[in-house]
């Protein structure tokens, strides 16, 4: 599928001690939502802050809304006006207190709604207590204070880093509904990159999914498109040594076998008894997950 | 909301911590410190009891403000994803920390009012020519300087990985003295002239823009480092800035010295104060100029600081040794003895620091700081080539000493001298005690002649022979070193009478020392070689004289006759510029790169 990019990256390449981020081409469809996936220390986080611009001492060339560059973001106001950032970590100073957290938002961000911000808490369900410090709060609510606080902005293109983790299933399904009211508020001009461990809750605001392992893309996609590029199969035990070499992951049992494959090797499987099913994207990106992770590879060999 | 953005504090605090620490600094630390000083002036003891108190507590004050209330937001590694992803972030992060600095100002000028209030009395009969301009002036500046200290102190043990150090203290103490010591020297030098009021306002008030750039430097430095911003190594930008800060220490407080020197050469005080201080100059230049440069590079902060402090209160016990300017009055000193007096406090400096710069020297290769001590050219490479090079030094400095007694025999046809001279440096009756002093000294001394060779041969050296080749370089950079020691040569290694001659000495040792120390750098990369050179070229002259006091090197009569003597006599130093290192380019760019290594050596 066609599509613009609201982030467009090139050989972006950050390193570190035992670690190195090397992603050649990054393309982020507009008026989408894009999940990025893998597992911890993947570099999810990394990409996430030198796309927002928590860190700038990486390697490449970066253009934003099809016009600005990297240096455009430090220098011109609109562009991290434009952009949302909700991260893991420090994110607000330890020092301060619920209204402390929302007056400075008011002077970071200039289209910041105050009046938004109190009914999205109100919303959320987040015991509002002005003079209480915000590092007392529970994760959970602390992560609706981010988020209350990043959807009551004006902006085109959200980045939210792990927004699902701390969220009951309960706020994870109202979450997917904001993510989707604000996709489609502006339609196809708003965009979100966020990254999630939780596939199966997200999976339903997720249009295109980004798998990252060790550093480097190693699927992306349409979400889609990926379920037609991979196809579960599910056989009996006597096929399971003829199988094995196409699948990239096999699950055992007494009665046979289940896996996933690439569609277009289904031909090697002809003659054999066995049932194909379209794969959910959980399936898919721990698939693919397992075949590129480091850690798997070395427990196999 | 521009204008609203134009003072907000975002580091305000407000719970229970913030209630403690704004008891502790508006009212408990206030309070006792009002009553302290209301106590002292009806006792017969210093006000200056009083100003330390102050900067204990604002010390005490900032160091609750960063732990306690603001959560240890001047560490250089936090980082804060808000602010961060805000174009407004850097401006309200520091803005914040900006008027934190004038609120406390304002508060702690009602505070020290108060206090000077009760010392007021007292302070006016030690001085009853002085007027209230006087007065304020001087609790002003008292204030600036305590609250810029109590900042830096603050901001570097952040920044710090290791825990509070003893010497932190000496170098605060270093500072919160040196206003009250520039009016001294004014005052007490100069008794007739009258500074108005307005003239210390004023210098306070540049005081104050001075120390508010530092301060909102040092923030954007850390706040840079948490973006990432602060590469972990040297830019070019950065050379022009080094280079400036080196010259103006090196060589700028060098000279602002000289009038000081002369001054207390006149009243014939002994000035080797002076000297001592005068050594550190050049690697305090290094040291600043590379704490200081805006990208500056990781660095081992903590023996760099050990330089910088060292340096400081080495140049305070410089002026305070003047008879006429110094604190006399307040110390009730005797005015023969303080020369002697601040020698001693500077030998302790000079002690203390080379332990504490030791002890760095620990935690680095401890602490993964192995990078930052290659980067800083503090690394201690080519182990038997340096120690090969020791033992060369010594045959050659030997090899000198013969050549100039055995020409002094050969004029006076007494060839005993030459004997007497080697027989009594191993076997005379002090001699024993002499090298094991020589010994035991090194590592209690080494920083001052780490101070030169760090600024000389380390700094300097290598951007010489880049720019007028590799021979002209060292000579240039001998030149430049022979100069160096003028004030010194006339006021106090010569007699008086024979200063020039002492200059031209003090050229050739300088130039033909510089070749081999240079020579011997060049080859090993190793900077603690020229120290030691540098070291034993210094003390191994107590050994020929079998002398050990400082005496030995002072007042030395010198003629031109004696020009020639010595010149043959450095001949075997000089010889070294034929050495076929100096014939390559090479030898320089593998230096360079050994100096400053790689991303990828870091990675490895």
């Amino acid at each position: 599928m066609e599509f613009n990019s609201v982030i467009h990256g090139e050989n972006l390449v950050k390193k570190y001690k035992k670690f190195e981020l090397n992603i050649p081409t990054l393309d982020i469809p507009e008026g989408f939502a894009t999940a990025l996936i893998g597992e911890n220390g993947a570099g999810k986080s990394t990409l996430m802050d030198i796309l927002a611009g928590i860190r700038l001492d990486f390697k490449g060339h970066l253009q934003f809304f099809g016009e600005f560059d990297e240096k455009d973001r430090e220098k011109n106001p609109e562009v991290k006006m434009r952009i949302g950032y909700e991260g893991t970590g420090m994110y607000y100073m330890p020092t301060w207190t619920m209204q402390q957290g929302k007056d400075v938002q008011a002077l970071l961000f200039d289209t910041f709604d105050g009046k938004r911000y109190d009914a999205l808490c109100e919303e959320l369900a987040i015991p509002v207590d002005p003079k209480k410090k915000i590092n007392t709060l529970s994760d959970g609510n602390q992560m609706k204070l981010k988020l209350a606080g990043v959807f009551s902005r004006e902006t085109d293109f959200l980045i939210l880093d792990e927004p699902a983790s701390p969220l009951d299933p309960l706020m994870r399904d109202k979450l997917c509904d904001m993510m989707r009211k604000y996709l489609l508020e502006k339609e196809g001009k708003r965009s979100i990159l966020f990254s999630t461990h939780n596939i199966a809750d997200m999976e339903a605001v997720t249009d295109y999914a980004i798998i990252v392992e060790n550093g480097k893309i190693v699927e992306q996609g349409f979400v889609e498109e990926l379920k037609e590029k991979y196809i579960v199969v599910k056989g009996e035990g006597e096929d399971r040594e003829k199988v094995k070499e196409i699948l990239y992951t096999m699950n055992e049992n007494p009665y046979g076998f289940e896996g996933i494959c690439l569609a277009e090797q289904l031909d090697a499987l002809a003659g054999m008894k066995v049932l194909t099913e379209t794969p959910s994207l959980s399936q898919i990106c721990v698939a693919v997950m397992k075949k590129n992770s480091k850690l798997f590879q070395q427990k196999e060999g | 909301m521009e204008g609203k953005r134009k003072n907000f504090n975002i580091h305000t605090h407000k719970y229970l911590w913030s209630d403690l620490y704004i008891g502790l600094e508006l009212v408990a630390g206030p309070v006792l410190l009002i009553l302290i000083a209301a106590w002292i002036s009806r006792q017969d003891m210093p006000y200056m009891v009083v100003l330390v108190l102050e900067g204990i507590l604002l010390l005490m004050v900032d160091l609750g403000l960063d732990s306690l209330i603001m959560g240890g937001i001047l560490d250089r590694d936090q980082k804060f994803g808000l602010l961060q992803s805000s174009f407004y972030g850097k401006k309200l992060f520091l803005q914040g920390l900006l008027l934190d600095h004038v609120r406390r100002f304002l508060q702690y000028t009602l505070v020290f009012g108060a206090t000077g209030m009760m010392i007021y009395p007292q302070m006016m009969s030690d001085f009853p020519d002085r007027g209230v301009g006087f007065f304020v002036g001087y609790m002003l500046g008292g204030i600036l300087l305590l609250m810029a200290t109590a900042e830096a102190m603050v901001l570097l043990l952040r920044r710090q990985e290791t825990l509070m150090q003893i010497w932190m203290l000496l170098g605060f103490l270093s500072p919160l003295t040196s206003l009250p010591i520039i009016i001294h020297v004014f005052t007490f030098s100069f008794p007739d002239t009258r500074i108005s009021p307005w003239v210390i306002c004023i210098a306070d008030a540049f005081l104050l823009g001075i120390i508010l750039w530092i301060s909102q430097k040092a923030h954007c430095y850390q706040y840079d480092w948490a973006l990432g911003l602060i590469p972990r190594k040297e830019t070019p930008e950065d050379r022009t800035w080094n280079m400036g800060v080196f010259i103006a220490f090196a060589f700028g407080l060098n000279f602002l010295m000289v009038p000081l020197m002369y001054l207390g050469y006149r009243e014939g005080m002994d000035l080797s104060v002076f000297l001592v201080a005068q050594m550190f100059y050049p690697a305090c230049g290094v040291c600043l100029a590379k704490l200081f440069s805006r990208s500056g590079g990781d660095l081992p902060r903590f023996a760099y600081r050990v330089v910088v402090e060292a340096t400081c209160v080495l140049v305070f016990c410089c002026i305070y040794s003047i008879p006429a300017l110094s604190l006399e009055k307040v110390f009730e000193l005797e005015g023969a003895t303080t020369g002697m007096l601040m020698y001693t406090v500077a030998t302790a400096v000079v002690l203390v620091g080379s332990i504490a710069f030791l002890f760095s020297g620990v935690i680095g290769f401890t602490k993964a700081g192995r990078f930052r001590i290659r980067q800083a050219g503090l690394g201690c490479s080519k182990v038997w080539l340096s120690l090969g090079m020791i033992v060369l030094f010594f045959v050659l400095y030997f090899g000198r000493v013969a050549i100039i007694t055995g020409i002094e025999a050969i004029c006076t046809k007494d060839f005993t001298v030459l004997t007497d001279t080697f027989a009594g440096m191993f076997m005379g009756e002090h001699s024993k005690a002499i090298w094991f002093g020589v010994l035991l000294n090194l590592p209690l001394t080494f920083l001052m002649f780490f101070g030169e060779e760090y600024g000389w041969r380390y700094f300097l050296q290598p951007v010489l022979q880049k720019r007028f080749g590799m021979i002209r370089g060292v000579l240039l950079l001998g030149v430049i070193w022979g100069v160096w020691h003028v004030a010194a040569d006339f006021l106090y290694y010569s007699d008086g009478s024979s200063g020039l001659a002492m200059c031209l000495q003090q050229l050739i040792t300088c130039v033909s020392l510089g070749i081999f120390f240079g020579y011997a750098y060049l080859k090993t990369h190793n900077i603690w070689v020229p120290v030691m050179f540098h070291y034993l070229n210094n003390n191994l002259i107590m050994v020929i004289a079998q002398d050990a006091s400082e005496t030995v090197i002072q007042g030395a009569e010198v003629t031109f006759g004696m020009l020639p003597v010595s010149f043959l006599g450095a001949v075997v130093f000089m010889i070294f510029i034929f050495a076929p290192i100096y014939r390559k380019k090479e030898a320089l760019e593998s230096l360079v790169a050994d100096l400053t290594p790689s991303e990828e050596w870091y990675e490895a």
